[in-house]
């Protein structure tokens, strides 16, 4: 009995869909196989990316760093400003509690929920690719869009602060992409385990994060906004930066750079294989 | 075919006046929201500080009844609930995290579906006008901002009348009733009015949101960089829900003098956003979406 392809919707002689990979007879792609799942979930990844770019949450992303732009270029008017003036009333008061975690918001939150909710989620999963798989495309993509607005508008905030800024966002952008890499990862948690993700997510991150950012102890340490600070203090030192005022080491309790980094990358992982496990166990009605 | 035998039959009720036709759009709203088990979450986090303030009174009538010669220091150490008019303002200042989060959520169940999924057309199919209509939703949201904040703060006040040794404070006290009141309805109608207009623009959750955000966190972040900047605090009118606690003082007649130079700025800027929010919503009430 012949089957059908998956998205050609064409009849294939072979009997069922092609180990291999390669086209069908029929001339439509087959996504049988690892090598087929692989070129599916690639194929999705860049169909989930190119609707993210195209949503509405882009051009709220664009005013949002526009303001952004206006914001520095005013706070530049008056006088000169250092380097480490940049990181500490930029980055650290304006850029990491509020741009970074909202750019990842608005991309990761709406991957799976989104399809849950507009009820396309039920053609994703009757596909032939693996959930896993799914889950992972869908990633992907949040992860790519987001990256794109946290490091670009990183780097446009940078080259606002006139000459140091390349040197600046040189000693940024590791510390934004491991940040935007475990925000994607735990929205996309989220996403996958939530309808309503993103006034979870949105919950997370202005409520959560400020309210335990503020409270003395060690259970700020629940927070990646946490993580993304201490990695900005070691990366800022070669600029003078030393955690003080409300965050100052008695207060604060900052932790080294290199156990930041590291936090940071363990908590990608390990939300990623959560959000995986979850994604493949989850019955979605 | 004769209507009765389909099961159609006349209103035998006593009809009520058009006008109240918004307030079972109102009551739909409260109960489509009120139904969502994160509704009760967010409920639930606004709560907290309800509670701390609640439980910081009855420790402080406790200590000041069992420790009389205690009581200037208990209240210097508990100044917080000093049971002036500034303890219910700042309480109902500070529940506006969980306000804005619960209003993004409403904003999207209550008025962003409509036009998304054809409630609207709905609606307007039946003899409501769009004003009704309007009203209705306004009330909703209206509703939603009062259980946060008003009716908490109503509670507050019982609470601290109550653990006096009379009725005095309430006779003492009414321009805080006023306030709260006051206060809790300037809320109210410049957080509908702007959840509405967004709402029917965005339509979509995550825009909504984010859009939301910006104002509620984003500008006031803007603002606060610009007045260390400049050295000049009215960059903070930039914060809209600090322009409406200004308001709220006024109501409270607890303005303080750095205040007083703003408040007249911050009336400006709320009245603005209330009219360009109504102007910009009537014109998307329509019972059929024109494409051009």
């Amino acid at each position: 009995m012949p089957s059908e392809t998956w998205e050609t919707g064409e009849s294939s002689e072979a009997g069922g869909p092609s180990e291999t990979g390669e086209s069908s007879k029929a001339g439509g792609p087959s996504y049988g196989g690892w090598r087929g799942h692989v070129r599916g979930a690639w194929h999705l990844a860049g169909l989930s990316f190119w609707r993210l770019l195209r949503s509405r949450q882009s051009v709220i992303s664009l005013l949002l760093l526009l303001l952004s732009a206006v914001g520095v270029f005013a706070w530049l008017l008056r006088r000169e400003r250092t380097p480490l003036e940049f990181v500490e009333d930029i980055v650290l008061f304006l850029y990491v509690p509020f741009l970074l975690p909202l750019f990842c918001l608005c991309y990761a939150t709406p991957g799976i929920a989104s399809d849950r909710d507009e009820g396309t989620l039920v053609y994703l999963l009757a596909s032939p690719l693996p959930r896993p798989l799914v889950n992972l495309a869908k990633f992907a993509a949040a992860l790519a869009a987001s990256l794109l607005w946290t490091l670009g508008g990183l780097l446009v905030l940078c080259l606002l602060s006139r000459q140091d800024g390349p040197s600046v966002f040189g000693l940024l952008w590791p510390t934004v992409l491991r940040a935007t890499l475990a925000y994607v990862a735990l929205f996309h948690l989220f996403s996958v385990l939530f309808r309503r993700a993103t006034i979870v997510a949105l919950g997370y991150a202005l409520f959560l994060e400020t309210f335990v950012g503020n409270v003395p102890g060690i259970v700020k340490r629940v927070a990646i906004s946490f993580y993304t600070n201490c990695s900005i203090f070691a990366a800022a030192e070669p600029l003078g930066m030393e955690p003080a005022g409300p965050r100052s080491a008695e207060l604060y309790q900052p932790i080294s750079g290199s156990l930041a980094d590291s936090c940071l990358w363990l908590a990608s992982l390990l939300l990623l294989l959560l959000s995986t496990w979850a994604f493949a166990r989850r019955e979605y009605d | 075919m004769v209507l009765e035998a389909a099961g159609y039959r006349s209103w035998k009720e006593k009809l009520r006046p058009s006008w109240l036709a918004c307030w079972p759009i109102a009551r739909t709203g409260v109960v489509l929201v009120v139904r969502r088990k994160i509704f009760w979450l967010l409920l639930g986090l606004a709560l907290i500080n309800f509670l701390f303030f609640f439980a910081m009174i009855y420790l402080k009538a406790q200590l000041s009844v069992q420790h009389p010669g205690f009581r200037n220091f208990v209240d210097e150490l508990l100044s917080s609930v000093s049971g002036k008019g500034k303890t219910y303002l700042e309480f109902m200042f500070a529940q506006g995290t969980v306000t804005m989060l619960l209003l993004a959520f409403a904003g999207e169940t209550l008025i962003g579906a409509d036009f998304r999924r054809g409630g609207l057309t709905f609606y307007l199919s039946r003899r409501i006008t769009r004003w009704q209509y309007l009203l209705g939703k306004l009330l909703a949201i209206g509703v939603l901002v009062w259980m946060t904040t008003t009716l908490p703060a109503l509670a507050l006040y019982i609470e601290y009348g109550l653990l006096t040794d009379s009725l005095a404070y309430f006779g003492q006290n009414q321009r805080i009733l006023l306030g709260i009141l006051g206060y809790g309805l300037l809320l109210a109608v410049v957080l509908s009015l702007l959840l509405f207009a967004l709402a029917s623009w965005l339509r979509r959750t995550v825009p909504l949101i984010m859009s939301w955000a910006c104002v509620f966190v984003f500008l006031p972040s803007v603002g606060g960089l610009l007045r260390s900047a400049f050295d000049d605090r009215r960059w903070l009118l930039l914060n809209l829900w600090d322009n409406v606690r200004l308001l709220g003082a006024w109501c409270f007649g607890a303005l303080s003098g750095g205040d007083r130079e703003l408040s007249v700025g911050a009336l400006v800027i709320v009245g603005l956003v209330c009219l360009i929010s109504a102007v910009t919503s009537i014109p998307r009430l329509r019972a059929t979406q024109v494409v051009q």
